[in-house]
């Protein structure tokens, strides 16, 4: 009953999922798909793959989110080839240098190209690394669906 | 309207019957009217009903209206005793001018070797039928008259002599309804319906109202539980709602905790819900039992009080009457 993707007791975390996890639009329409990161400690910098459909899902923009955030705005890139395969950076700069907790990472948006259920997934090449450059484990990696009527 | 001498002393000897009547126990007085007939005569027709008004003399248990008095009153009323048998028509013709408290039509039709005869015994005062006897025969004709008059028998609710009952043939299917006897299964029905309502049909008022304010209290109760419990739903969709699209983690746990509160209040809710109407369904059940169980002791004919005002035709006079049954 209790299945918010961002309920720790759901997911396990460390984690980076996307919220919500079920989109549904019409083709040609956008869709802002949420990364988050779930129960993190003391990290300093993430790169994020995501794998798409890229038959139905093209990525329109990407934004960041707030989870990086400190008194100086966060590296933030993205790279996407249209291969289906996109890879999101951000490093936390100023003196603070790292952060802890559940926030949103980056905003996606798809735009989407064909009908029918296009999956999104967080790959495991993903990363989480500390402020001395050392990976923190992932527990959970999110997977998504973006139905096209 | 000029009456004879012998009539004059028939009314009297008639009041005065009807007077020593309402001294005996469960003694009724009894109009008898010429049965109905198809496939005899007129002249057979009135023959059986003498038959059978002979045999409810010997019964013991009804005292009856002398002819020519009931003839008069039907003739004044413009009707005749040929074309005036059915109830309806008799009660309009005599109403309670003649202080009868029955009257008994009936019909005898016959068809091939078959008889259907049909005795109804009406309360005058309230024009219900009390008594409807109807039986089927198929035999010599003979029989069917031990029939007619076994019949004066169950319309008074005595049991035949076993001479007469000795003398029966042919064959016969009976059906004795009572419309306005109180039973144990129509109290049932009723008390299935409402509860309470059997043991108000059976006279038992009191008893009556405690189940039905019982349950009333009970479904009360129920529906306030109800109310209590659609809240507590209403609370945990509103909750579940709210937690499902949160992204904060700290409001995403406030609202799964005040998720969890809200389900804990709604299943307390639901379960004296649950309790409520468990009882109110016991109650329910235990009321039909009861209504069932009563025992019902059927009110002989003739019990009634009554008093009747009316005006007497053949005196030229209006009429008090009290009837008191005595035991």
């Amino acid at each position: 009953m209790f299945d918010n993707i961002l309920d720790a007791e759901y997911n396990d975390p460390p984690a980076l999922l996307f919220s919500p996890d079920k989109y549904t639009s019409s083709v040609g329409e956008e869709v802002d798909v949420r990364l988050y990161a779930l129960k993190v400690e003391d990290v300093a910098s993430m790169r994020a793959r995501i794998l798409y459909d890229n038959s139905r899902l093209e990525v329109s923009s990407v934004s960041q989110g707030s989870f990086f955030e400190s008194a100086e705005p966060p590296l933030f890139v993205y790279d996407d080839n249209g291969s289906g395969q996109l890879d999101i950076y951000s490093v936390i700069m100023g003196s603070e240098k790292k952060v802890s907790g559940t926030g949103n990472i980056a905003i996606i948006t798809f735009r989407l190209s064909g009908y029918g259920d296009a999956s999104i997934r967080i790959s495991d090449e993903s990363q989480l690394l500390d402020t001395d450059g050392y990976d923190i484990e992932l527990q959970s990696l999110g997977e998504g669906v973006i139905s096209a009527k | 309207m000029h009456y004879s001498v012998k009539q004059f002393i028939i009314i009297v000897y008639a009041c005065f019957i009807t007077q020593a009547a309402s001294q005996q126990s469960n003694v009724i007085t009894v109009a008898i009217f010429d049965f109905e007939q198809s496939g005899i005569s007129e002249l057979e027709v009135q023959t059986l009903t003498q038959r059978f008004t002979a045999e409810l003399g010997n019964t013991a248990k009804a005292i009856l209206f002398d002819r020519d008095v009931v003839k008069s009153q039907i003739t004044s009323a413009g009707y005749t005793m040929s074309n005036c048998k059915d109830p309806e028509c008799v009660l309009a013709a005599i109403g309670d001018t003649l202080g009868v408290q029955y009257i008994i039509t009936g019909s005898i039709k016959k068809k091939n070797e078959r008889y259907a005869l049909q005795a109804v015994l009406t309360d005058v005062e309230t024009g219900g039928e009390e008594r409807i006897i109807k039986a089927n025969y198929k035999g010599p004709v003979d029989g069917m008259v031990v029939e007619l008059e076994i019949m004066a028998w169950d319309v008074m609710e005595q049991d035949p002599p076993e001479s007469l009952i000795a003398k029966r043939k042919g064959k016969t299917k009976k059906k004795i309804r009572r419309p306005n006897v109180k039973t144990s299964l129509g109290a049932l029905a009723r008390a299935s319906v409402v509860p309470g309502w059997g043991h108000y049909y059976l006279d038992q008022n009191a008893r009556g109202l405690s189940f039905y304010s019982a349950e009333l209290v009970t479904l009360s109760l129920g529906y306030l539980a109800y109310l209590d419990y659609k809240r507590a739903y209403d609370k945990v969709d509103i909750y579940w709602t709210k937690y499902k699209l949160e992204t904060d983690e700290d409001l995403l746990q406030y609202y799964k905790g005040q998720t969890l509160e809200a389900e804990d209040l709604m299943i307390r809710k639901n379960s004296a819900l649950t309790t409520m109407f468990r009882a109110a369904a016991a109650i329910h059940v235990v009321n039909m039992i009861d209504a069932y169980l009563i025992d019902i002791t059927p009110e002989p004919l003739g019990k009634k009080t009554s008093l009747g005002l009316g005006y007497d035709p053949i005196i030229n006079q209006p009429q008090l009457r009290l009837s008191i049954a005595l035991d």
